[in-house]
């Protein structure tokens, strides 16, 4: 069934934190592979044990049971320096040195490359422009870090990650407070790298609704259920996504993938009119806790497009009103909430 | 390095050399600065008592000054650096403590024994040093035991921490039964000095700090590493026990044996990295290294030259004059520097 070669396989797996006086399994009996090219979300709640996954993954933190198979060898088989040179990591953990400039952290990643002095060679120099240049950072490369924005510095961190120059970038929470743009952004390089380098991408995220966009795969945790990795569109169609995401203020759409929150609706009144102003006004409504129905009602709500505006009028039993924004509509309609 | 580095590099030498030659042509005993030249040079002076006083004693305490200087720095920078914390000194781990605990006995039980080691002349100093290296040698054991039970070095901090308090709580039981003149040769030890090593005793400390210092520029790759943490260290191929271990190693050589020799010396240690981090402003240890040498150096060769108060008789705790000269050196440097504490934080 793979066509690709796996980098990354994990054989009944379980992961952990072992004291002295007892072991505590996070993950259990994980049996999964990360093919070569492929760009994967590791999706769960928080505090499920990701972040514990994946340090387990990196060789950061030994696994308690089972086995971590990195291209064919047991990831205990690797001296730390060999496995340097496979899997780069960005993580979320604070960097205690603001005055570093971008390109000497970038640099850093050939650490595991360089003589004992730490000193370039031309094909570090080499690699590390090339990251600089494919991150898109080459404009601040002389700034220190502690003058970047955050999503400048998580480039600049996946960029560092790149100049390893392993065949594996693992990333925990890579788009974590970072605002639209620039988390598409980031998702949008992640996935060029793997399309383009061949690089294997594995990623601990929240962005569900861009996550599953454009993944390859994804690696779902569920409380008290089994490991599940699957195709984006096949975990939708057969529900197991939802489970993710079951929560009373959480509305799923499976016919369009979109989220919404789930507001208590109390009225009822109809709509009809321009499609767009529709759309929009629904939106309204329904923060307001107003259903649209189907029914007859006594609250009737018409919007029109005239020229470039929008008009709604509001048909009552008693009255007609003309608005000619959605908060007068809303406004107008406060008043028969109390009927 | 760039231009501007280099520009404050040369000027760091030139100050160097300057303050070498001021350093020992001062002192209580006046002698002309043509006549040091002369000296310096190789050239006969004319004057045999001169000639001693800059060989037995001004020239080995301008080499001492020039070794702490640059000893405490690195092992400033070090520490800093392994603990990612600005607060961090050669002494967190206990190294100073471990050393007073040493002398406090060595002193303080020493004379209920009828023993006064100040009047024992150069067999009490070292016993001194002895006691001193032996105390910060125990303490610095325990420290590096448990530094291999523990996997983050934070918890490292703050075990060193504990040990400074506990074995500074032992000596302040040791004081309270001791005889008052025990007392003021132990305080007058901790008040620190620069000026009592001879030449035998430096053929001892140079090779020590130079070799350390040498075998410490090594690091620097591991070191800059380390700036990401401990997590990005592990994943770049570093291995954290075993580069915290020779950094808690080089660390303890630098600052114990220049407290063996010289007694705590305060404040030089925290200080110097950071004057050297912002007038330099790089995080790069390759180039830290050399600038904290020589800084350090300079300071201390500067507050030297005061503490020993040129023309008077007598001279100045050192321990006192580094922190008195030394904290409105950082402060303003702090000050001007608004962006100081973001090179600790990201």
């Amino acid at each position: 069934m793979d066509h690709n070669p796996c980098v990354i396989e994990l054989k009944n797996l379980t992961v952990g934190y072992r004291s002295t006086k007892k072991v505590i399994p996070v993950l259990q009996n994980i049996n999964v592979n990360l093919q070569k090219g492929e760009m994967v979300c590791l999706v769960g709640e928080n505090g499920i044990g990701k972040s514990t996954l994946l340090r387990t993954l990196a060789g950061i933190q030994p696994g308690l049971e089972g086995q971590v198979i990195i291209n064919g060898k047991n990831i205990e088989d690797f001296r730390i320096q060999e496995l340097s040179k496979i899997i780069s990591l960005v993580l979320t953990d604070r960097i205690f040195a603001g005055n570093l400039k971008v390109d000497e952290l970038v640099s850093l990643g050939r650490h595991p490359y360089t003589n004992w002095l730490g000193n370039l060679t031309p094909e570090d120099q080499d690699k590390i422009t090339w990251a600089i240049e494919i991150s898109d950072i080459k404009n601040i490369r002389e700034k220190p870090i502690n003058e970047l924005s955050d999503g400048q510095f998580q480039k600049v961190l996946i960029a560092r990650a790149l100049a390893q120059d392993g065949d594996i970038i693992i990333l925990d929470e890579p788009t974590a407070h970072l605002d639209l743009p620039n988390k598409i952004s980031i998702l949008k390089l992640l996935k060029d790298l793997s399309d383009h380098t061949g690089k294997s991408i594995l990623m601990a995220t929240h962005e569900l609704e861009f996550g599953f966009q454009m993944a390859d795969r994804i690696w779902m945790v569920l409380k008290n259920e089994k490991f599940i990795s699957g195709v984006p569109e096949d975990l939708m169609l057969n529900h197991t996504f939802e489970k993710l995401i079951q929560h009373d203020a959480v509305n799923y759409d499976l016919s369009n993938g979109r989220f919404s929150v789930n507001h208590e609706l109390k009225w009822q009144c109809n709509l009809e009119g321009d499609p767009t102003a529709v759309f929009w006004t629904i939106n309204a409504l329904h923060r307001n806790r107003w259903s649209i129905t189907q029914e007859e009602t006594n609250v009737k709500i018409k919007a029109v497009k005239i020229k470039n505006h929008f008009e709604w009028i509001l048909s009552t039993d008693k009255k007609n009103i003309t608005c000619t924004k959605i908060e007068e509509v809303i406004n107008s309609l406060k008043h028969f909430q109390h009927l | 390095m760039n231009k501007q580095v280099l520009t404050i590099f040369t000027s760091l030498v030139i100050l160097l050399i300057l303050l070498l030659l001021l350093n020992i042509s001062l002192g209580s005993v006046y002698i002309p600065f043509h006549k040091t030249l002369t000296f310096l040079i190789g050239k006969d002076i004319g004057h045999i008592g001169w000639e001693n006083i800059l060989i037995q004693f001004r020239i080995p305490k301008a080499i001492t000054a020039i070794l702490v200087g640059s000893g405490l720095g690195i092992s400033g920078l070090l520490m800093q650096t392994l603990f990612r914390n600005p607060l961090a000194g050669p002494f967190v781990l206990g190294i100073s403590s471990g050393a007073s605990l040493g002398v406090a006995i060595a002193i303080l039980t020493g004379m209920s024994f009828g023993l006064a080691i100040n009047q024992l002349g150069i067999g009490g100093s070292w016993i001194l040093t002895v006691s001193a290296s032996f105390g910060a040698f125990l303490v610095l054991s325990v420290v590096i035991l448990v530094s291999l039970k523990i996997r983050d070095s934070m918890s490292l901090l703050i075990i060193g921490l504990m040990f400074g308090s506990a074995t500074g709580a032992i000596v302040s039981v040791l004081q309270f039964f001791s005889k008052a003149e025990s007392i003021q040769a132990y305080l007058i030890w901790t008040f620190g000095s620069l000026g009592g090593l001879t030449w035998e005793e430096l053929k001892i400390f140079i090779p020590v700090i130079f070799l350390t210092l040498g075998w410490a520029y090594t690091f620097s790759k591991s070191l800059n590493a380390l700036l990401l943490g401990d997590n990005y260290s592990r994943s770049m191929g570093v291995n954290i026990k075993k580069t915290r271990l020779i950094i808690i190693i080089a660390t303890s050589l630098l600052a114990g044996t220049i407290t063996a020799f010289c007694g705590p010396i305060a404040f030089i240690g925290i200080a110097i990295p950071h004057i050297t981090r912002l007038l330099f402003n790089t995080a790069n240890h390759k180039v830290l290294f050399p600038m904290v040498i020589f800084s350090g150096a300079i300071l201390m060769l500067f507050c030297d030259i005061i503490a020993q108060m040129p023309g008077k008789e007598y001279t100045l705790p050192i321990n006192a004059v580094t922190s008195v000269l030394g904290a409105p050196i950082v402060i303003w440097l702090v000050v001007r520097r608004k962006d100081f504490s973001k090179s600790f934080s990201g």
